[in-house]
């Protein structure tokens, strides 16, 4: 690896603990990640992919330690953020953002955007009144929405708007490292091209790093530098862009490549029959987590969990049989 | 062409609200064929929704809202009907599924019997017959070990196994058009897949008339025969799916497919649409595009253009007044 | 939208907390009705020694139980006071003893329950089941432990009426804290290093202060007439001293014979709430920024 990385996750766990069942109810374990490590390098966009309850997001909020991860470690610039101090901490949270899927529920309904945006600056003293007031105009600018948003509320937007505000939010106090969990999932397709190319251009205008959560490969594809793929849990895949796309060697992401819908109708997609559902992490598959939907399942897979490995420069499976 | 097996004619479906009426869905005629698969894309609030519900007969009941035009189903008006008289209609000869797989079920009712409750009310069988055939129709949905399933409820189901149920629920009566309302946005993509194949497969089968409701030009793509592309209320573009991948002629539909960034192929420059889609009580009085489009003239914001076909074209149909002119210009 | 340019953000502190009460109130005619009735109320028991035309404790056997006339505007009570003077005079006790009261209850039940609310677990649990504890008693039995140990007098009265309060201001306050920190700004707040403190009182009181200050408005009301209980049963405000509870239980032995004891003091009770629900529901709709346009 060439530059040390800007954020690196060691092996994160997270498990979460309910009661169900009733008149007896019983405490249920849910693994809803299993030892995921990865790192992600200065003004790179990482892509993180898999499908709804693969635990992407869980991965997202224990990075910024909304949620405290079970066991693992996740350090920023080589800083431990899982053993951070308050004061760590609160120091970390100027550097390390989020943005959310949904532009409705993640903004206040009862703050104007103004006091939405200044009061980070004001809360970690980081400028004077009058300086705050010049930055949140500049980053409402930066985010292309227009001066007189200033003085608003949330509601007097539309989602896109949201979005954006959502974006401000998240650049206000100038961080370096953002973690975007599916920001354009909730968005109709001409607003998402917007956004997208709106995160693009602060990405190489304030040299950002990206964790970028989605579930659409598209939106990954154009994104992100390098990706990893999530299935229940664990990570399958990881590597370049490209590389995953043109040449998938994991099962899992081949059948998650070909089910994708291309709006190309000489492109069909091969209807490509992944059998099955995916499974509950309450109860996940032995070995493998993949194997009863895997085309080239055979008994190892079934019984022994496949070691996260390097099979070529760059390129990381967890498979027992890569192509 | 063959006789469409329903003709949606100038229907146009219109909301109060405090300063007048505003249509939703404006002057929208279609025709679908037996065993043909028409898919209704746009973004939210184009009318999509509303279309397929109107058709339904589904918007009369609702508060606050006209519904004008015909609906034209056999030699029926539907839109002429009494709600006794739809009522044996819909669910029987007309279907639709919903969206959200989670709320459309009832979650304290064994799976088998909202699947045969449809054939005891439509066809009258007794119950026992009803589940036979629901035990049917779950295989046809492709639900493993379905005799046993029956007498699951809705929470024992995943997602997909829900929008399964659905579907059967909706072929129950063996249907002639069946409206699918974006059944598969709530799935993951490989359960998608299932879905689609599945449904396309169905409808081969059984040749009946699919209307698809989507915003994801990566499901029209892959099921559509042909494609009515909807902007503020009003059909902009309506082509075969092969033709209007690959000439789109409407601007819209143009910077549509730009603005969507391919998982299959490295995308140069993604092209976003500036503005938004204007809110139903703010509609431009010409174009409904107008305002965001590119190749905006003057007429473009006085005159309302009419949907379409280039001279000589039969199938291609078209609202914007440049690309009409341009096309008829050349053909001169 | 006028609020554009009055730029709230750029006042401090109490300015800006006053322009903002200006708007909501602005937004919601009826709200200003409730505030001008209310206000009227308050100011007319607040001059008593002024406008009062009677000394509310002189007793006139021989006026005793008048109907209204020039001298009695409405009436005397079986000890020949003038009601209209007692009602002037019992105002600013009950009136003192209700708002006071709710206030108290509203302050430190709205705080539990947002603490409860947002910590939840087990402090939530230690909360709730002190809150319950609480609403077990009936208001009458809470009133004369209260009195017993502590002694009959106001002070203990306002305490006694803000205990049985407290836990309908906590459990009114949890709910919508519970709905609302799930929300993604909660989550947002958090990845920008606010604290609870900040987070809870900042960011999710408004989201909660309609309800309360809605619930508050209800319980003034009924905080009148638990004062009367109270006063009633020699726990509260000691006869003579005037007090609307006190009146209207007074003036209930004589309903046939003298309704006006009971009707004008009645009156009186019936324009306060009426007036604390107009606001009450003026407030709820006007704090609410969605509809603070139309």
């Amino acid at each position: 690896m060439s530059a040390a990385p800007i954020l690196e996750v060691r092996d994160l766990r997270k498990v979460f603990t309910t009661k169900r069942g009733f008149p007896n109810p019983q405490t249920v374990h849910v693994q809803a990640i299993d030892g995921v490590s990865f790192a992600v390098r200065p003004g790179e966009s990482f892509g993180l992919v898999g499908e709804s309850g693969c635990g992407k997001s869980t991965v997202g909020r224990c990075t910024l330690q909304l949620i405290p991860p079970t066991s693992g470690e996740v350090f920023y610039k080589g800083q431990s953020i899982t053993q951070a101090d308050r004061r760590d901490l609160n120091r970390l949270r100027q550097e390390i953002q989020i943005i959310f899927q949904d532009p409705y529920s993640s903004l206040n309904p009862r703050l104007s955007v103004a006091r939405m945006l200044s009061e980070p600056l004001r809360v970690h003293g980081v400028c004077d009144r009058a300086e705050a007031r010049e930055r949140v105009r500049e980053t409402l600018n930066d985010v292309g929405l227009p001066a007189d948003a200033y003085w608003k509320f949330p509601h007097e937007f539309s989602g896109g708007q949201r979005q954006r505000l959502a974006i401000a939010r998240a650049l206000i106090l100038n961080p370096d490292l953002i973690v975007a969990d599916e920001p354009v999932s909730a968005l109709d397709v001409s607003i998402q091209a917007q956004i997208i190319l709106k995160l693009k251009d602060l990405k190489a205008s304030r040299d950002l790093s990206f964790v970028f959560i989605s579930h659409d490969l598209g939106i990954v594809r154009y994104f992100c530098e390098r990706i990893a793929v999530m299935y229940l849990g664990r990570l399958v895949e990881l590597g370049p862009v490209p590389d995953i796309f043109e040449n998938p060697r994991h099962p899992y992401t081949q059948a998650l490549r070909d089910s994708s819908p291309v709006p190309d109708p000489a492109k069909k997609i091969t209807f490509r029959k992944l059998e099955g559902e995916v499974p509950s992490p309450i109860d996940p598959p032995s070995g493998c987590h993949f194997h009863p939907r895997c085309p080239k399942c055979t008994a190892i897979c079934r019984e022994q969990i496949p070691e996260w490995r390097e099979i070529a420069p760059e390129r990381y499976i967890a498979c027992h049989h890569p192509d | 062409m063959a006789q469409p097996i329903i003709s949606i004619r100038n229907l146009t479906t219109a909301f109060k609200l405090r300063s007048g009426w505003f249509p939703a869905v404006r002057d929208v005629s279609l025709d679908v064929e037996r065993n043909e698969t028409l898919c209704l894309v746009g973004e939210s609030g184009c009318g999509k929704s509303i279309t397929a519900m109107s058709a339904m007969g589904l918007m009369r009941t609702v508060k606050g809202c006209r519904v004008t035009g015909e609906v034209w189903f056999e030699d029926l008006d539907l839109t002429k009907l009494d709600e006794h008289a739809m009522r044996t209609i819909r669910g029987n000869r007309l279907a639709m599924i919903f969206q959200e797989p989670m709320t459309s079920l009832n979650p304290v009712l064994p799976i088998g019997q909202q699947v045969g409750e449809p054939l005891m009310f439509h066809r009258g069988m007794t119950r026992h017959e009803a589940d036979e055939e629901a035990v049917r129709l779950l295989e046809l949905v492709k639900i493993p070990d379905a005799r046993r399933r029956l007498n699951q409820y809705p929470h024992q189901f995943s997602g997909g196994m829900r929008q399964r149920v659905m579907i059967a629920m909706a072929l129950a009566c063996g249907p002639d058009v069946l409206f699918a309302d974006e059944p598969t946005t709530a799935l993951d993509v490989t359960i998608q897949s299932q879905v689609l194949a599945l449904l396309d497969e169905i409808r081969e089968e059984h040749a009946f008339a699919l209307v698809l409701i989507t915003h994801d030009m990566g499901v029209v793509a892959t099921i559509a025969d042909r494609v009515a592309v909807m902007y503020g209320g009003e059909i902009v573009e309506l082509a075969k799916t092969s033709v209007l991948f690959k000439s789109p002629r409407h601007p819209y539909t143009e910077a549509l497919l730009k603005a969507i960034p391919r998982s299959d192929q490295d995308t140069k420059d993604l092209c976003a649409i500036e503005g938004q889609v204007p809110p139903i009580y703010d509609m431009p009085p010409a174009c409904r595009f107008a305002p965001r489009c590119e190749l905006r003239e003057e007429i473009c914001v006085e005159e309302h253009p009419d949907l379409r076909t280039r001279r000589g074209g039969k199938t291609h149909l078209t609202r914007c007044h440049v690309r009409n002119r341009v096309s008829r210009r050349s053909a001169a | 939208m006028s609020i554009a340019t009055q730029t709230p953000q750029e006042r401090s502190g109490v300015r800006h907390a006053l322009t903002e009460l200006y708007h909501v109130f602005n937004t919601n005619k009826t709200s200003w009705v409730g505030l001008i009735i209310f206000l009227i109320v308050a100011v007319l028991a607040l001059l008593a020694p002024w406008i009062a035309p009677h000394d509310p404790l002189e007793q006139n056997i021989v006026d005793a139980l008048q109907p209204p006339s020039d001298t009695y505007w409405l009436g005397t009570d079986s000890f020949g006071r003038d009601v209209w003077s007692r009602i002037l005079w019992g105002g600013r006790i009950s009136l003192f003893v209700s708002v006071m009261s709710i206030g108290i209850a509203m302050v430190i039940g709205g705080a539990l329950g947002i603490i409860a609310g947002y910590k939840g677990g087990r402090i939530d649990q230690i909360i709730m089941r002190c809150m319950d504890v609480l609403l077990s008693f009936p208001t009458l039995v809470m009133g004369l432990l209260v009195v017993a140990v502590l002694g009959a007098n106001l002070t203990n009265l306002i305490i006694a009426i803000a205990l049985t309060v407290v836990p309908k201001f906590a459990r009114i306050a949890r709910a919508p804290t519970v709905a609302v920190k799930e929300q993604d700004y909660i989550e947002a707040c958090r990845a920008l290093g606010y604290s609870d403190t900040r987070i809870m009182f900042v960011h999710i009181l408004p989201n909660v202060v309609g309800e309360v200050l809605v619930l508050a408005s209800l319980w003034t009301a009924t905080a009148v007439r638990i004062e009367a209980y109270l006063s009633f049963i020699g726990l509260g405000v000691k006869p003579p001293t005037p007090t609307w509870g006190g009146m209207i239980r007074q003036g209930f032995e004589y309903i046939l014979d003298a309704p006006w004891m009971c009707i004008y003091t009645g009156l009186a009770v019936l324009i306060l709430v009426f007036s604390l629900n107009l606001l009450g529901d003026g407030l709820r709709d006007a704090i609410d920024p969605k509809l603070r346009n139309e």
